[in-house]
């Protein structure tokens, strides 16, 4: 089983991808690039070549489901495990957003310290799976 | 700026933007009112209130992003239950006041009980231990237990005990320290105790272990490398040396990722070896054109090559020759990527100065095992060729290498450098009374302290003796002096202890600081550190001096 290292951040407020390269880099010793807009994401993933995509579900343009989409389409990210963040949500949605393909949801708010961790978890989780 | 201060700059620029975003919200409520309720405009609220959930709890504001949530809510449920009857009725309207409310918790400001580091609930104890590096220690000894307890946590370890294996294991579900240092002795009294079953619960964790045993025959340590024990300790325990192997371990979690340099014509191949590669966390660059390899590996510094054998107009025995004539490059590992199946021609291959042959087709896990073996082996080699084995530092000519590089470093980027010297007081005494082995530990323990404050990017040797040397890059002579006299205090309050007698030591220490415009070279730098460290022995020893930086260049 190989570390998570290299993961993609896809959010469009300024703040909190600040907060979560933070997070993620010096609590979880990650290399993180972000993103700013859904539609950039696909051409910044082909370059960066992330094991893992973080998407926000809400984003002004192309939002979190259609950027999943757009992922999902591509030859070479196809494969890429993706999870949302998104403030809490319910249970129907939750599942939706699994059918859509992301192996899981992140819920907002984070706390700093652990959500490294929590990405960790998920990480592990699809590596089992595959 | 540590952590938590970047993560308060970041909180801040947030708290600024905050009363903008409440009074967006505040309008789009205030026209829900004047107007006629507007499904799009709810849907926006609605968005909004989403956004303000998720990244005001972020930030440590609880309370209102619980009251954005709840809003939120009613908002959906407002919104599905009128979909189908056109437009939302007369509760829309009576969000409004509870909407308006929302800047009321604004101002209350971050919760202290807020399970965030900013929060005013958190101290600064609480966020350092967070970053520091855990260690478990499972000790059935009371008084073993309560003397590797306090030289863990005087090594800046948060540590955490546990006298039975049983309530380590259950604890480890909940959460997985970095270190697991296992002494197992108590559980040897039972006969029936099956390790194998009972260490199941680390196994394939990230957790790295180090067993503690009474027995040190081959079968026990045998046992143990089955687990997957990094190390291997047999008691009577030689502390000292088991605080530098922790070290060495966490070290390596830390290492940085492998750099790889491709050299490869053929471009998509070069690319495909690149991704996998990155994909397994390491650092690949490509190089098409082999002769300008000198002056990648100058800039580059990579900790493997990896190359074709049949490039145009060059073989690759012929470039490792070239490799190989710059004394500096002797010892990096190259590996051939090559079609030949020929076992001669592969040999012959080897014996011009390559490490190894990998034949093409290769996985992916193949091609990663050996590359992450071969550089873990030849960063083994390096330290062993640059450091001093009882400190793990630097020796002295390795140091002196350092200072020049750094030195020409910080001249480039106009950086300030500190370069400090430091002398154990009275060591002699120290020999003399309490031994060499324990001369030793106060060696090991003055290096390891070292490593525990100061910056990661700083370079730090044993110059000779009980002397040593630390470079600090970028950093100004007072931040120098801060660092290394909190330093020097920390020292001083270490306890020592051998056949029941506990004396601490005191270190003096002087820095030489340049300013990049200065002129001024590494052995004149050197010997300007020594004239303060001189300083501060003839002023009464345990102090750090100051060298002026025009002093220093004279």
């Amino acid at each position: 089983m190989s570390d998570l290292i290299r993961v993609m951040y896809v959010e469009d407020e300024p703040d909190i991808r600040a907060v979560a390269k933070l997070a993620l880099e010096v609590v979880g010793g990650m290399t993180v690039s972000l993103c700013e807009r859904g539609n950039l994401a696909v051409s910044q993933a082909e370059r960066f070549l992330p094991q893992m995509i973080l998407l926000d579900v809400m984003m002004p343009g192309m939002d979190g489901p259609s950027t999943l989409k757009a992922l999902r389409e591509h030859p070479q990210l196809h494969k890429v495990p993706v999870a949302f963040m998104t403030a809490k949500v319910q249970a129907h949605e939750i599942e939706r957003f699994k059918s859509l393909g992301a192996v899981g949801v992140i819920p907002k708010p984070f706390d700093p310290m652990t959500l490294a961790q929590q990405v960790k978890d998920l990480w592990r989780l699809t590596e089992e799976e595959s | 700026m540590n952590l938590n201060e970047q993560l308060q700059a970041i909180q801040d620029e947030y708290l600024k933007k905050l009363p903008g975003i409440l009074d967006q919200i505040s309008v789009l409520a205030r026209e829900l009112q004047q107007t006629a309720p507007n499904r799009d405009r709810l849907i926006t609220l609605g968005q909004e209130l989403h956004k303000l959930a998720g990244s005001a709890g972020t930030f440590g504001l609880t309370v209102l992003s619980e009251r954005a949530a709840e809003l939120n809510q009613n908002l959906d449920s407002i919104l599905s239950s009128k979909a189908a009857e056109g437009g939302p009725g007369n509760e829309a309207l009576q969000l409004k006041d509870a909407l308006d409310s929302l800047s009321l918790f604004a101002k209350t400001g971050p919760s202290p009980n807020a399970n965030l580091p900013l929060g005013a609930g958190a101290t600064p104890a609480t966020i350092n231990k967070l970053l520091l590096d855990q260690i478990w220690l499972l000790e059935g000894e009371p008084q073993l237990g309560a003397t590797l307890m306090a030289h863990l946590e005087s090594f800046n370890f948060s540590a955490r005990l546990f006298t039975r294996l049983s309530e380590l294991a259950s604890a480890f579900a909940e959460e997985q320290p970095q270190i697991l240092l296992l002494d197992l002795s108590s559980e040897d009294e039972n006969p029936s105790t099956d390790y194998v079953s009972q260490c199941q619960f680390f196994q394939n964790t990230s957790s790295r272990v180090i067993f503690i045993s009474s027995k040190g025959d081959f079968a026990a340590r045998l046992e143990a490398a089955s687990l997957g024990a990094q190390a291997y300790f047999v008691k009577p325990l030689d502390v000292p040396k088991l605080i530098n192997r922790i070290e060495q371990v966490v070290a390596n979690m830390h290492a940085p990722a492998e750099k790889v340099l491709i050299i490869d014509d053929d471009e998509m191949l070069a690319q495909y070896y690149q991704q996998v590669l990155i994909g397994a966390g390491m650092q690949a660059e490509i190089l098409a054109r082999p002769e300008k390899v000198i002056s990648v590996l100058e800039s580059n510094t990579p900790d493997v090559i990896l190359m074709d054998l049949q490039m145009p107009g060059i073989s690759g025995q012929n470039l490792a020759a070239v490799i190989r004539q710059y004394a500096r490059w002797v010892g990096l590992p190259i590996v051939y990527l090559s079609a030949e199946h020929d076992p001669h021609l592969q040999l012959l291959a080897l014996k011009q100065g390559a490490d190894d042959f990998l034949v093409k087709p290769i996985t992916n896990e193949h091609l990663v095992t050996v590359v992450k073996s071969k550089v873990a082996r030849s960063r083994q080699l390096i330290d062993l060729m640059t450091k001093d084995s009882l400190t793990s530092l630097l020796k002295h000519a390795a140091i002196k290498d350092a200072l020049r590089r750094e030195l020409g470093l910080a001249r480039r980027k106009k950086e300030e450098l500190c370069v400090a010297m430091m002398d154990i007081d009275h060591f002699k005494q120290v020999n003399d009374q309490f031994g060499h082995a324990m001369g030793d530990e106060v060696i090991a323990s003055v290096a390891t302290l070292l490593r525990m404050r100061l910056r990661r990017t700083d370079v730090l040797g044993r110059y000779g003796g009980e002397e040593f040397v630390v470079i600090m890059c970028n950093c100004g002579s007072n931040e120098a002096f801060k660092v290394l006299d909190d330093f020097r205090q920390r020292f001083q309050e270490l306890k020592f202890s051998v056949e029941g007698k506990v004396f601490s030591a005191t270190i003096s220490i002087g820095i030489a600081p340049i300013k990049p415009t200065m002129e001024i070279d590494a052995d004149m730098l050197l010997v300007a550190a020594d004239k303060a460290l001189y300083q501060a022995k003839s002023q009464g020893r345990n102090r750090v001096i100051l060298q002026k930086a025009e002093t220093a260049a004279n």
